[in-house]
């Protein structure tokens, strides 16, 4: 209760006061909330994409700061926010110095619109699903660039691929997308999330609400698979980080870059690597929604309707990404167009005449 | 709060618009042309027209742009090049761009003027003259107007052959961009695409 009367205190004292000087102070809320959805989810991810390497590769991994390494992530941000910041003499400074945050910018923008919990959301915009395409169609300018005004030739070779790469694979990453549009009827994030999580029209049993998700559906299910394997693509993580390919093109793009501006890049990637697995999450694992209870009552209303089965949801989509990231090997810039041109793209489209089937007969 | 944020975003517009065909610098040209237009998707999205803000974002922003670097990228390899971006008719180009302002002012206050009357017939409370930006974009749209649901019927029903014939048009414009560009004809090799990409990316505008 004493807390209670602190919280009361602290709102009616303080937060009352400011609401009533400037009310747009609320539109803070959701920028704060934004960074530090961000900050914490990268922090967590390399910390975690060190555990998992090195468990996948029979190591330890980070032991040393906190308990299991836990604050490893902090001394190596600590380290490159020391470290010199150089800038190549050829290099097109102005532009060299803009590009990494061109490619942190679709990261912040896309969690305006991501439902991490019942009503959680930035922005609930309806036409969220199109902005989030719109807005992942950005980075690939920031990294190019980066390649470009390095004016160096791995950097450059990095950019070309990257342009490359990003292009053709947003393709399967958008037909397959369409299909949830086709199933859900609707744009709205919010509105997708809840058309899984099952109402009284559902055909899943009211103990399994989980068989409402969409990748439990035929062309949902093909849609999962092609939107994991093209997002994989899309953040430049292994098999598909020829952009950055080390044993090849040095770092890629991002060679010349040192410092806070490389960890910017870093930062962007774990970003972008949070950002797809909770669009994953929400297109086709029911986002928000818990897979147990179907509505939330006593104990279960803080975890049947709340951010934890998104976070839970999130980490299995990240951890499995590792899990490739740390398994497979490389592939070459011609298998990932064909991948793509040949394989993704055909099966997209193939799917979207499947889902009209599904919506025609089964039912939206 | 919204006058703040326009001017906001309109500010670094006007100076990143100028820059792009001020520099000699291509590559900043390029990066000051996208910036500007993420802002104009911003300024969209502020006048909550949320359609044309994601439109903004997708073919501008993140089709047309991206396909200048990457043709432009095609086309000169080093940084610090220059090319020129004087042409000598800055005159002529200040009296037409000054012309074209005109007459969208014109239009923009006639299109006032007749909702000014609109409201005045209707005796609205609000007229357009007492908080202009607040009745005209701010706050004018009403909640349970869905644009994307408005939106579909006049896209797919109403316009639909215009709609079509568009897409034929930038079908033919891409298969005579591979014809063009195909490594059996000699005559063009090389960046002959950059000026039809952009044009097919335009299909959904």
């Amino acid at each position: 209760m004493a807390e209670r009367g602190w919280l009361e205190n602290w709102v009616n004292g303080i937060v009352q006061p400011l609401y009533e000087v400037a009310p747009w102070i609320v539109h803070l809320v959701p920028i704060l909330w934004i960074l530090i959805l961000i900050v914490g989810s990268v922090l967590i991810l390399i910390w975690a994409e060190r555990k998992v390497s090195a468990d996948i590769q029979s190591r330890v991994g980070p032991l040393h700061h906190g308990p299991y390494g836990l604050f490893q992530s902090i001394w190596d941000a600590l380290k490159l926010l020391t470290k010199e910041d150089t800038i190549p003499k050829q290099a097109d400074r102005l532009v060299f110095c803009v590009a990494p945050y061109i490619v942190f910018l679709p990261a912040i923008l896309a969690y305006v619109v991501i439902p991490v919990g019942n009503g959680l959301i930035a922005a609930d915009l309806n036409v969220g699903l199109w902005y989030l395409v719109a807005v992942g169609s950005i980075a690939v300018l920031g990294i190019i660039v980066a390649g470009w005004a390095s004016n160096n030739k791995w950097s450059l070779l990095g950019g070309m691929r990257a342009a490359a790469q990003l292009i053709t694979y947003e393709i399967p990453m958008f037909l397959s997308v369409v299909v949830i549009i086709m199933m859900a009827g609707t744009l709205s994030l919010d509105q997708i999330v809840r058309s899984q999580s099952g109402g009284s029209w559902s055909l899943a049993p009211p103990d399994a609400p989980f068989l409402n998700w969409n990748c439990f559906t035929l062309p949902g299910m093909i849609a999962a698979v092609l939107y994991l394997v093209a997002a994989l693509a899309e953040v430049n993580r292994q098999p598909f980080d020829l952009p950055e390919s080390e044993s090849e093109l040095v770092s890629g793009f991002n060679t010349e870059y040192s410092g806070m501006r490389f960890g910017i890049f870093f930062v962007a990637e774990f970003s972008n690597t949070a950002l797809v697995s909770g669009i994953a999450a929400t297109l086709f694992f029911g986002g928000w929604s818990s897979p147990i209870v179907s509505e939330g009552e006593g104990f279960w209303r803080i975890f049947g309707d709340g951010v934890l089965w998104y976070f839970v949801k999130i980490t299995i989509l990240i951890y499995c990404m590792m899990w490739v990231k740390w398994t497979l090997p490389r592939v070459r810039i011609d298998q990932m167009l064909q991948i793509a041109w040949k394989g993704l793209i055909p099966l997209a489209l193939i799917n979207i005449a499947i889902a009209v089937a599904h919506v025609a007969w089964v039912g939206a | 709060m919204e006058t703040l944020v326009f001017f906001g975003l309109a500010v670094p517009i006007l100076v990143l618009a100028v820059v792009v065909v001020t520099t000699p610098h291509i590559l900043r040209a390029v990066v000051s042309l996208f910036l500007a237009l993420v802002g104009v998707a911003g300024l969209f999205f502020l006048m909550r027209a949320p359609i044309l803000g994601v439109m903004q974002l997708m073919i501008y922003a993140g089709g047309v742009v991206v396909l200048f670097a990457f043709a432009v990228m095609l086309v000169r390899r080093v940084t610090g090049e220059f090319v020129r971006q004087q042409t000598g008719l800055a005159g002529p180009a200040l009296v037409v761009g000054l012309l074209f302002f005109v007459v969208l002012m014109g239009i923009g206050s006639g299109y006032l003027a007749g909702l000014e009357d609109e409201a005045a017939a209707a005796g609205s409370v609000h007229p357009v003259s007492r908080d202009l930006a607040e009745r005209l974009v701010l706050t004018d749209v009403p909640e349970e107007i869905d644009p994307v649901e408005d939106f579909s019927p006049v896209m797919i029903r109403d316009y639909v052959i215009p709609f079509e014939i568009a897409s034929i048009l930038l079908l033919v414009a891409m298969i005579g961009a591979v014809l063009v560009g195909h490594p059996l004809e000699q005559k063009h090799p090389g960046g002959e695409i950059e000026p039809e990409e952009p044009a097919e990316e335009g299909e959904g505008a």
